[in-house]
């Protein structure tokens, strides 16, 4: 198993689309198995600790020794959009079953807890996402992959085949319009 | 909104956002001229980049890493900690002969791996020097199997500070008692040029003895280098310093000093003393943050605490002030004084926090003068000024000989400062040019101290490292530099007097040898190959004899190999061929393992590539142009790698233009004029864009020449001598411009003379037999000045030879 996703992930990122055909099946059960997991674990103030979902996930499909971070980066890639897809399943169960008053929370560590560490909704930056992505799919991905899959730069950049200043300059514009779509800021456009 | 629009909207915000907050008005009038629509537009999506904060930094996912995962020789345990950078693990070493444990920061992802590694790798030889009771070392460093960064440094049980001081009741002098203990070690680490940048009670714990320890010495620089516009930092979401410590000038992204480590102790000591914040922060905005700390006056700390107003009031209140004042030239000139000044405090005599006129001309100096980066030069001056001050204050206290230490300490702090000024500039393309400005004044001070130094404990080695970095910025014959040959070789000549002066430790002789290294590259520059060998001979011994002890040591490999294949270098010059056979093959059999490596560094990628190279010359030279092509194409695949792995490594990408450079003439040799183009001009590109980086650089200009000019001959002998002509024209006012600023440099006189003798071939082959022969005569008259002064080098006087045919053919 773990040496087929192996070769199939560096099929994929050699740009052999049929890889991934094979591939998205695999890594999205195992990701939905684990996410079962973790998050029948949560606990009930909903704050979703800090889990090794996708790492675990990874370890598990991959053969570590036989890929380069560049690998690794696709796999992460594939990964963003489930864990997203994931995510915000979750989320929006929780906000039905709490008409609408509950939503995940996510703390946000260290210095910056008090005044950084605000609610995100996950239902309405998915819905943000999904408006950003339609008149701009490039810095959907970006935040896709940055936020959803944990992404560096560097690890954008080389899944989107862009140069890192371009993802740079896209997460920086993109943040900025979801923020203000978030925050309820928006002038009509 | 429609894509249209919005590429429009995203490209100009893009722009804006690179921009100085200053800077942007403008730029927004210049971009939106008749489009007001556009402008709000932006203006909105610019103001919510301002309030989004950490707004989606965080992965929605933070990946762990499970205990027992082994990152090179450590195993981890449980999570002891998170912060900004990423999360803190117990770790033990993973093999049976030691148990020692320590602590592994593991950086989060989301700051480039390689960038990361690429500053630990260059740090961590600083960061080796410090060694105090006081301060948590670093011992290693690397990168996890998800490609992580991480650090591992000495793990210790303790109690942040401001929780010791609470717990145990301390009354006002055991707490100042304490802190004085805590400016003691970072006394220390300002004397080894190291900044802590990031200090706060949660980096100061207290062990059970009752002692601190300071954690992360070093690691603000690793890990969030200085940038040169707070905006860019905004946007990247890279600034994740803790606001309440944090200085004006870090808060405002600009080049920190000892002075903002000054300011953080002293909002350390505030909260130690009244319970309280220095700041308050409504939201922790980057604006709000900025406006706060660079803008808001501290309260006097004997308004805030009344229980404690008494004690407060007074010399304390004016002491805490001078420490966190907004203007770092007006706070403590260095720790020590800060400390001395508390000391001064508790034995009941008069404090010196006062009357500062000086420094504050010093300081409205500055202020007018600062705009955009020149800031960092006027740095200089403002040091200066508070050396000044050191003096005067010195001279009101009548005491002879505290003004001379004062004196002393104030330039020596000043060198201090300048080096630490320096290594920042360093990375900041463009930055060449300041470094000069600051250097001239540094170096004045420098030789000032010299002179009064001898019998200083300590000051021998700190003074000879700072003269071996004023060579470097000089003319380092393989770094970034001025083109100052002569002053180079100067500064080397007095770093290696001092050093040959010290014990003979084992890290003091790898020092002296990288000096004799140093000093023989700007020899070889300077055309004396036979004392330039004399100093590669020495640094080869000393490096050989302590791999011989320590086979299994990288470091050393990687030295015993770079000093083999400068050595080589400086052999070939001569033209002592054996010689050059003998250490190349040796470099090449001495770097070929660090490849084999689980995960090579990018200097192995450099040094493996060179001597690779080398070797493949050394094979064409000796007419077997088969193994040479092999040795290029060696170092062309470990350059692939190489860029792969670090795509920011701009040695790697300088050694394979030097392979592609190789392997064309090779091509050329054979008549693949087509193939020689081709890898004439992608070492041209790789040129190119490093010179357009930072145009100051004489070293990348020298190259950038030398491919033009490579092109120039290839296109003649590809029979097109018009392309060819202007190829070569270009190189050749290059090359007579690079001259005329460094006119002890003897190669870059010959290098004139064979483009001279190149362009006078294609003039030749178009039929212009009179420029031709002018360009021939310039050039014979060139290399024969250089052989009488006994510089010409083994090609100089081979073209010279040529060019003389060639002219004698053209039967003028």
């Amino acid at each position: 198993m773990a040496a087929d996703v192996t070769r199939l992930l560096a099929d994929w990122s050699q740009g052999n689309e049929q890889a991934f055909d094979q591939l998205a099946p695999a890594v999205y059960d195992e990701l939905r198995r684990l996410a079962a997991r973790y998050l029948s674990r949560e606990r009930s103030n909903h704050t979703l600790q800090p889990t090794a979902l996708v790492h675990e996930a990874y370890l598990r499909l991959i053969d570590q020794s036989r890929v380069e971070w560049k690998n690794r980066a696709h796999f992460f890639g594939v990964a963003a959009q489930m864990i997203r897809r994931i995510l915000v399943d979750h989320a929006r169960a929780h906000q039905a079953a709490k008409r609408g008053a509950g939503v995940a929370h996510f703390a946000i560590d260290d210095n910056f807890d008090a005044a950084a560490s605000r609610d995100l909704d996950l239902v309405a930056l998915d819905d943000a996402l999904a408006t950003l992505a339609a008149f701009d799919p490039q810095q959907g991905r970006v935040i896709e992959l940055r936020f959803f899959g944990g992404l560096s730069i560097e690890e954008t950049a080389e899944v989107l085949n862009i140069s890192p200043a371009t993802v740079k300059r896209e997460w920086a514009a993109a943040r900025a319009w979801l923020y203000r779509e978030l925050s309820g800021a928006a002038p009509t456009p | 909104m429609t894509p249209t629009r919005w590429q429009q909207v995203k490209s100009i915000l893009a722009e804006v956002l690179e921009q100085p907050p200053a800077l942007r008005p403008a730029l927004l009038d210049a971009a939106c001229q008749d489009d007001p629509d556009l402008r709000a537009e932006v203006e909105s999506l610019l103001a919510a980049d301002q309030q989004a904060g950490e707004f989606l930094n965080q992965p929605a996912l933070e990946q762990d890493l499970a205990p027992g995962t082994r990152l090179g020789a450590w195993r981890l345990a449980e999570p002891i900690g998170r912060g900004g950078m990423g999360a803190v693990y117990r770790a033990v070493r993973d093999d049976d002969q030691f148990q020692q444990e320590v602590a592994i920061k593991v950086v989060k992802r989301g700051m480039d791996t390689a960038d990361v590694l690429d500053r630990f790798r260059y740090e961590r030889q600083i960061l080796a020097f410090l060694n105090h009771p006081y301060i948590a070392r670093i011992l290693d460093g690397g990168a996890a199997p998800d490609g992580r960064p991480y650090l591992v440094m000495e793990l210790v049980q303790g109690t942040p500070i401001s929780d010791y001081c609470e717990h145990q009741r301390l009354d006002v002098p055991a707490r100042i008692t304490l802190f004085r203990r805590v400016c003691e070690a970072v006394e220390y680490a300002h004397r080894n040029l190291i900044v802590h940048r990031d200090l706060k009670p949660g980096n100061i714990l207290i062990t059970a003895a009752g002692e601190p320890k300071l954690l992360d010495f070093g690691i603000a620089k690793i890990l969030l280098p200085n940038l040169p516009h707070a905006g860019v930092t905004q946007t990247a979401g890279e600034r994740r310093l803790t606001p309440d410590y944090a200085s004006p000038e870090q808060v405002r992204g600009e080049p920190v000093t000892t002075a903002s480590d000054v300011y953080s102790l002293g909002a350390i000591l505030y909260e130690l003393l009244t319970a309280q914040r220095a700041h308050r922060f409504e939201r922790l905005s980057p604006v709000e943050i900025e406006r706060v700390v660079c803008d808001t006056g501290v309260p006097r700390p004997s308004t805030v605490c009344p229980e404690r107003a008494e004690k407060l009031r007074g010399d304390l209140d004016t002491i805490l002030l001078k420490a966190l004042h907004k203007d770092a030239a007006q706070r403590y000139p260095s720790v020590e004084q800060f400390s001395e000044d508390l000391r001064r405090y508790l034995a009941g005599l008069p404090v010196l926090a006062r009357g500062d006129t000086l420094t504050y001309r010093a300081r409205k100096f500055v202020a007018r003068n600062r705009t955009g980066v020149v800031f960092a030069s006027m740095l200089a001056l403002a040091l200066i000024g508070g050396s000044i001050t050191t003096a005067w204050q010195a001279r009101e206290a009548r005491m002879e000989r505290d003004r001379a230490t004062r004196w002393f300490q104030g330039g020596r702090r000043l060198a201090n400062a300048f080096l630490i000024e320096h290594d920042a500039l360093a990375s900041i393309p463009g930055g060449t040019g300041l470094r000069e400005k600051l250097m001239t004044d540094a170096l004045r001070y420098l030789d000032a101290l010299a002179a009064e130094a001898r019998g200083v404990p300590g000051i021998e080695e700190e003074l000879a490292l700072a003269y071996e970095k004023m060579g470097d910025v000089q003319g380092r014959a393989d770094g970034p530099h001025l083109g100052d040959t002569a002053g180079a070789i100067q500064s080397y000549r007095k770093a290696l007097a001092l050093r040959e002066r010290l014990p003979a430790s084992r890290g003091a002789q790898l020092d002296l040898a990288l000096t004799h290294m140093r000093l023989a590259g700007a020899l070889r520059i300077a055309g004396d190959f036979h004392a330039g060998i004399q100093h590669d001979l020495n640094a080869l011994q000393i490096r050989e004899s302590l791999f011989a002890n320590e086979p299994g040591s990288l470091a050393l490999r990687r030295l015993a190999a770079a000093s083999n294949t400068s050595l080589g270098g400086s052999f070939y010059h001569i033209g002592d061929l054996d010689n050059v056979r003998k250490h190349r093959l040796r470099a090449y059999e001495l770097a070929r393992p660090l490849l084999d490596q689980k995960e090579p560094t990018g200097q192995d990628y450099r040094i493996f590539m060179l001597a690779a190279v080398r070797m493949g010359s050394m094979k064409v030279r000796d007419r077997d142009a088969a193994a040479g092509l092999q040795f290029y194409e060696e170092a062309l695949a470990a350059s692939e790698t190489g860029m792969a792995r670090f795509p920011r490594h701009t040695p790697i990408r300088l050694t394979r233009a030097t392979a592609l450079g190789a392997r064309a003439s090779v091509w050329l040799e054979q008549g693949r004029f087509a193939q020689a183009l081709a890898d004439g001009e992608a070492a041209r590109a790789i040129y190119q864009a490093l010179h357009d980086a930072d145009p100051k650089d004489a070293r990348t200009s020298f190259m950038l020449a030398n491919s033009i000019h490579r092109i120039g001959v290839a296109l003649t002998q590809a029979g097109r001598p018009q392309a060819a002509a202007q190829q070569l024209s270009t190189a050749l006012s290059m090359r007579e411009s690079l001259s005329a600023q460094d006119p002890v440099n003897a190669g870059a006189r010959a290098e004139v003379a064979v483009s001279l003798g190149a362009l006078g071939d294609a003039q030749a082959a178009l039929g212009q037999r009179t420029r031709a022969a002018e360009s021939y005569r310039r050039s014979i008259a060139l290399i024969e000045d250089l052989q009488l002064r006994q510089q010409a080098n083994t090609e100089a006087l081979g073209e010279l030879q040529r060019v003389r045919q060639r002219l004698a053919a053209l039967g003028l």
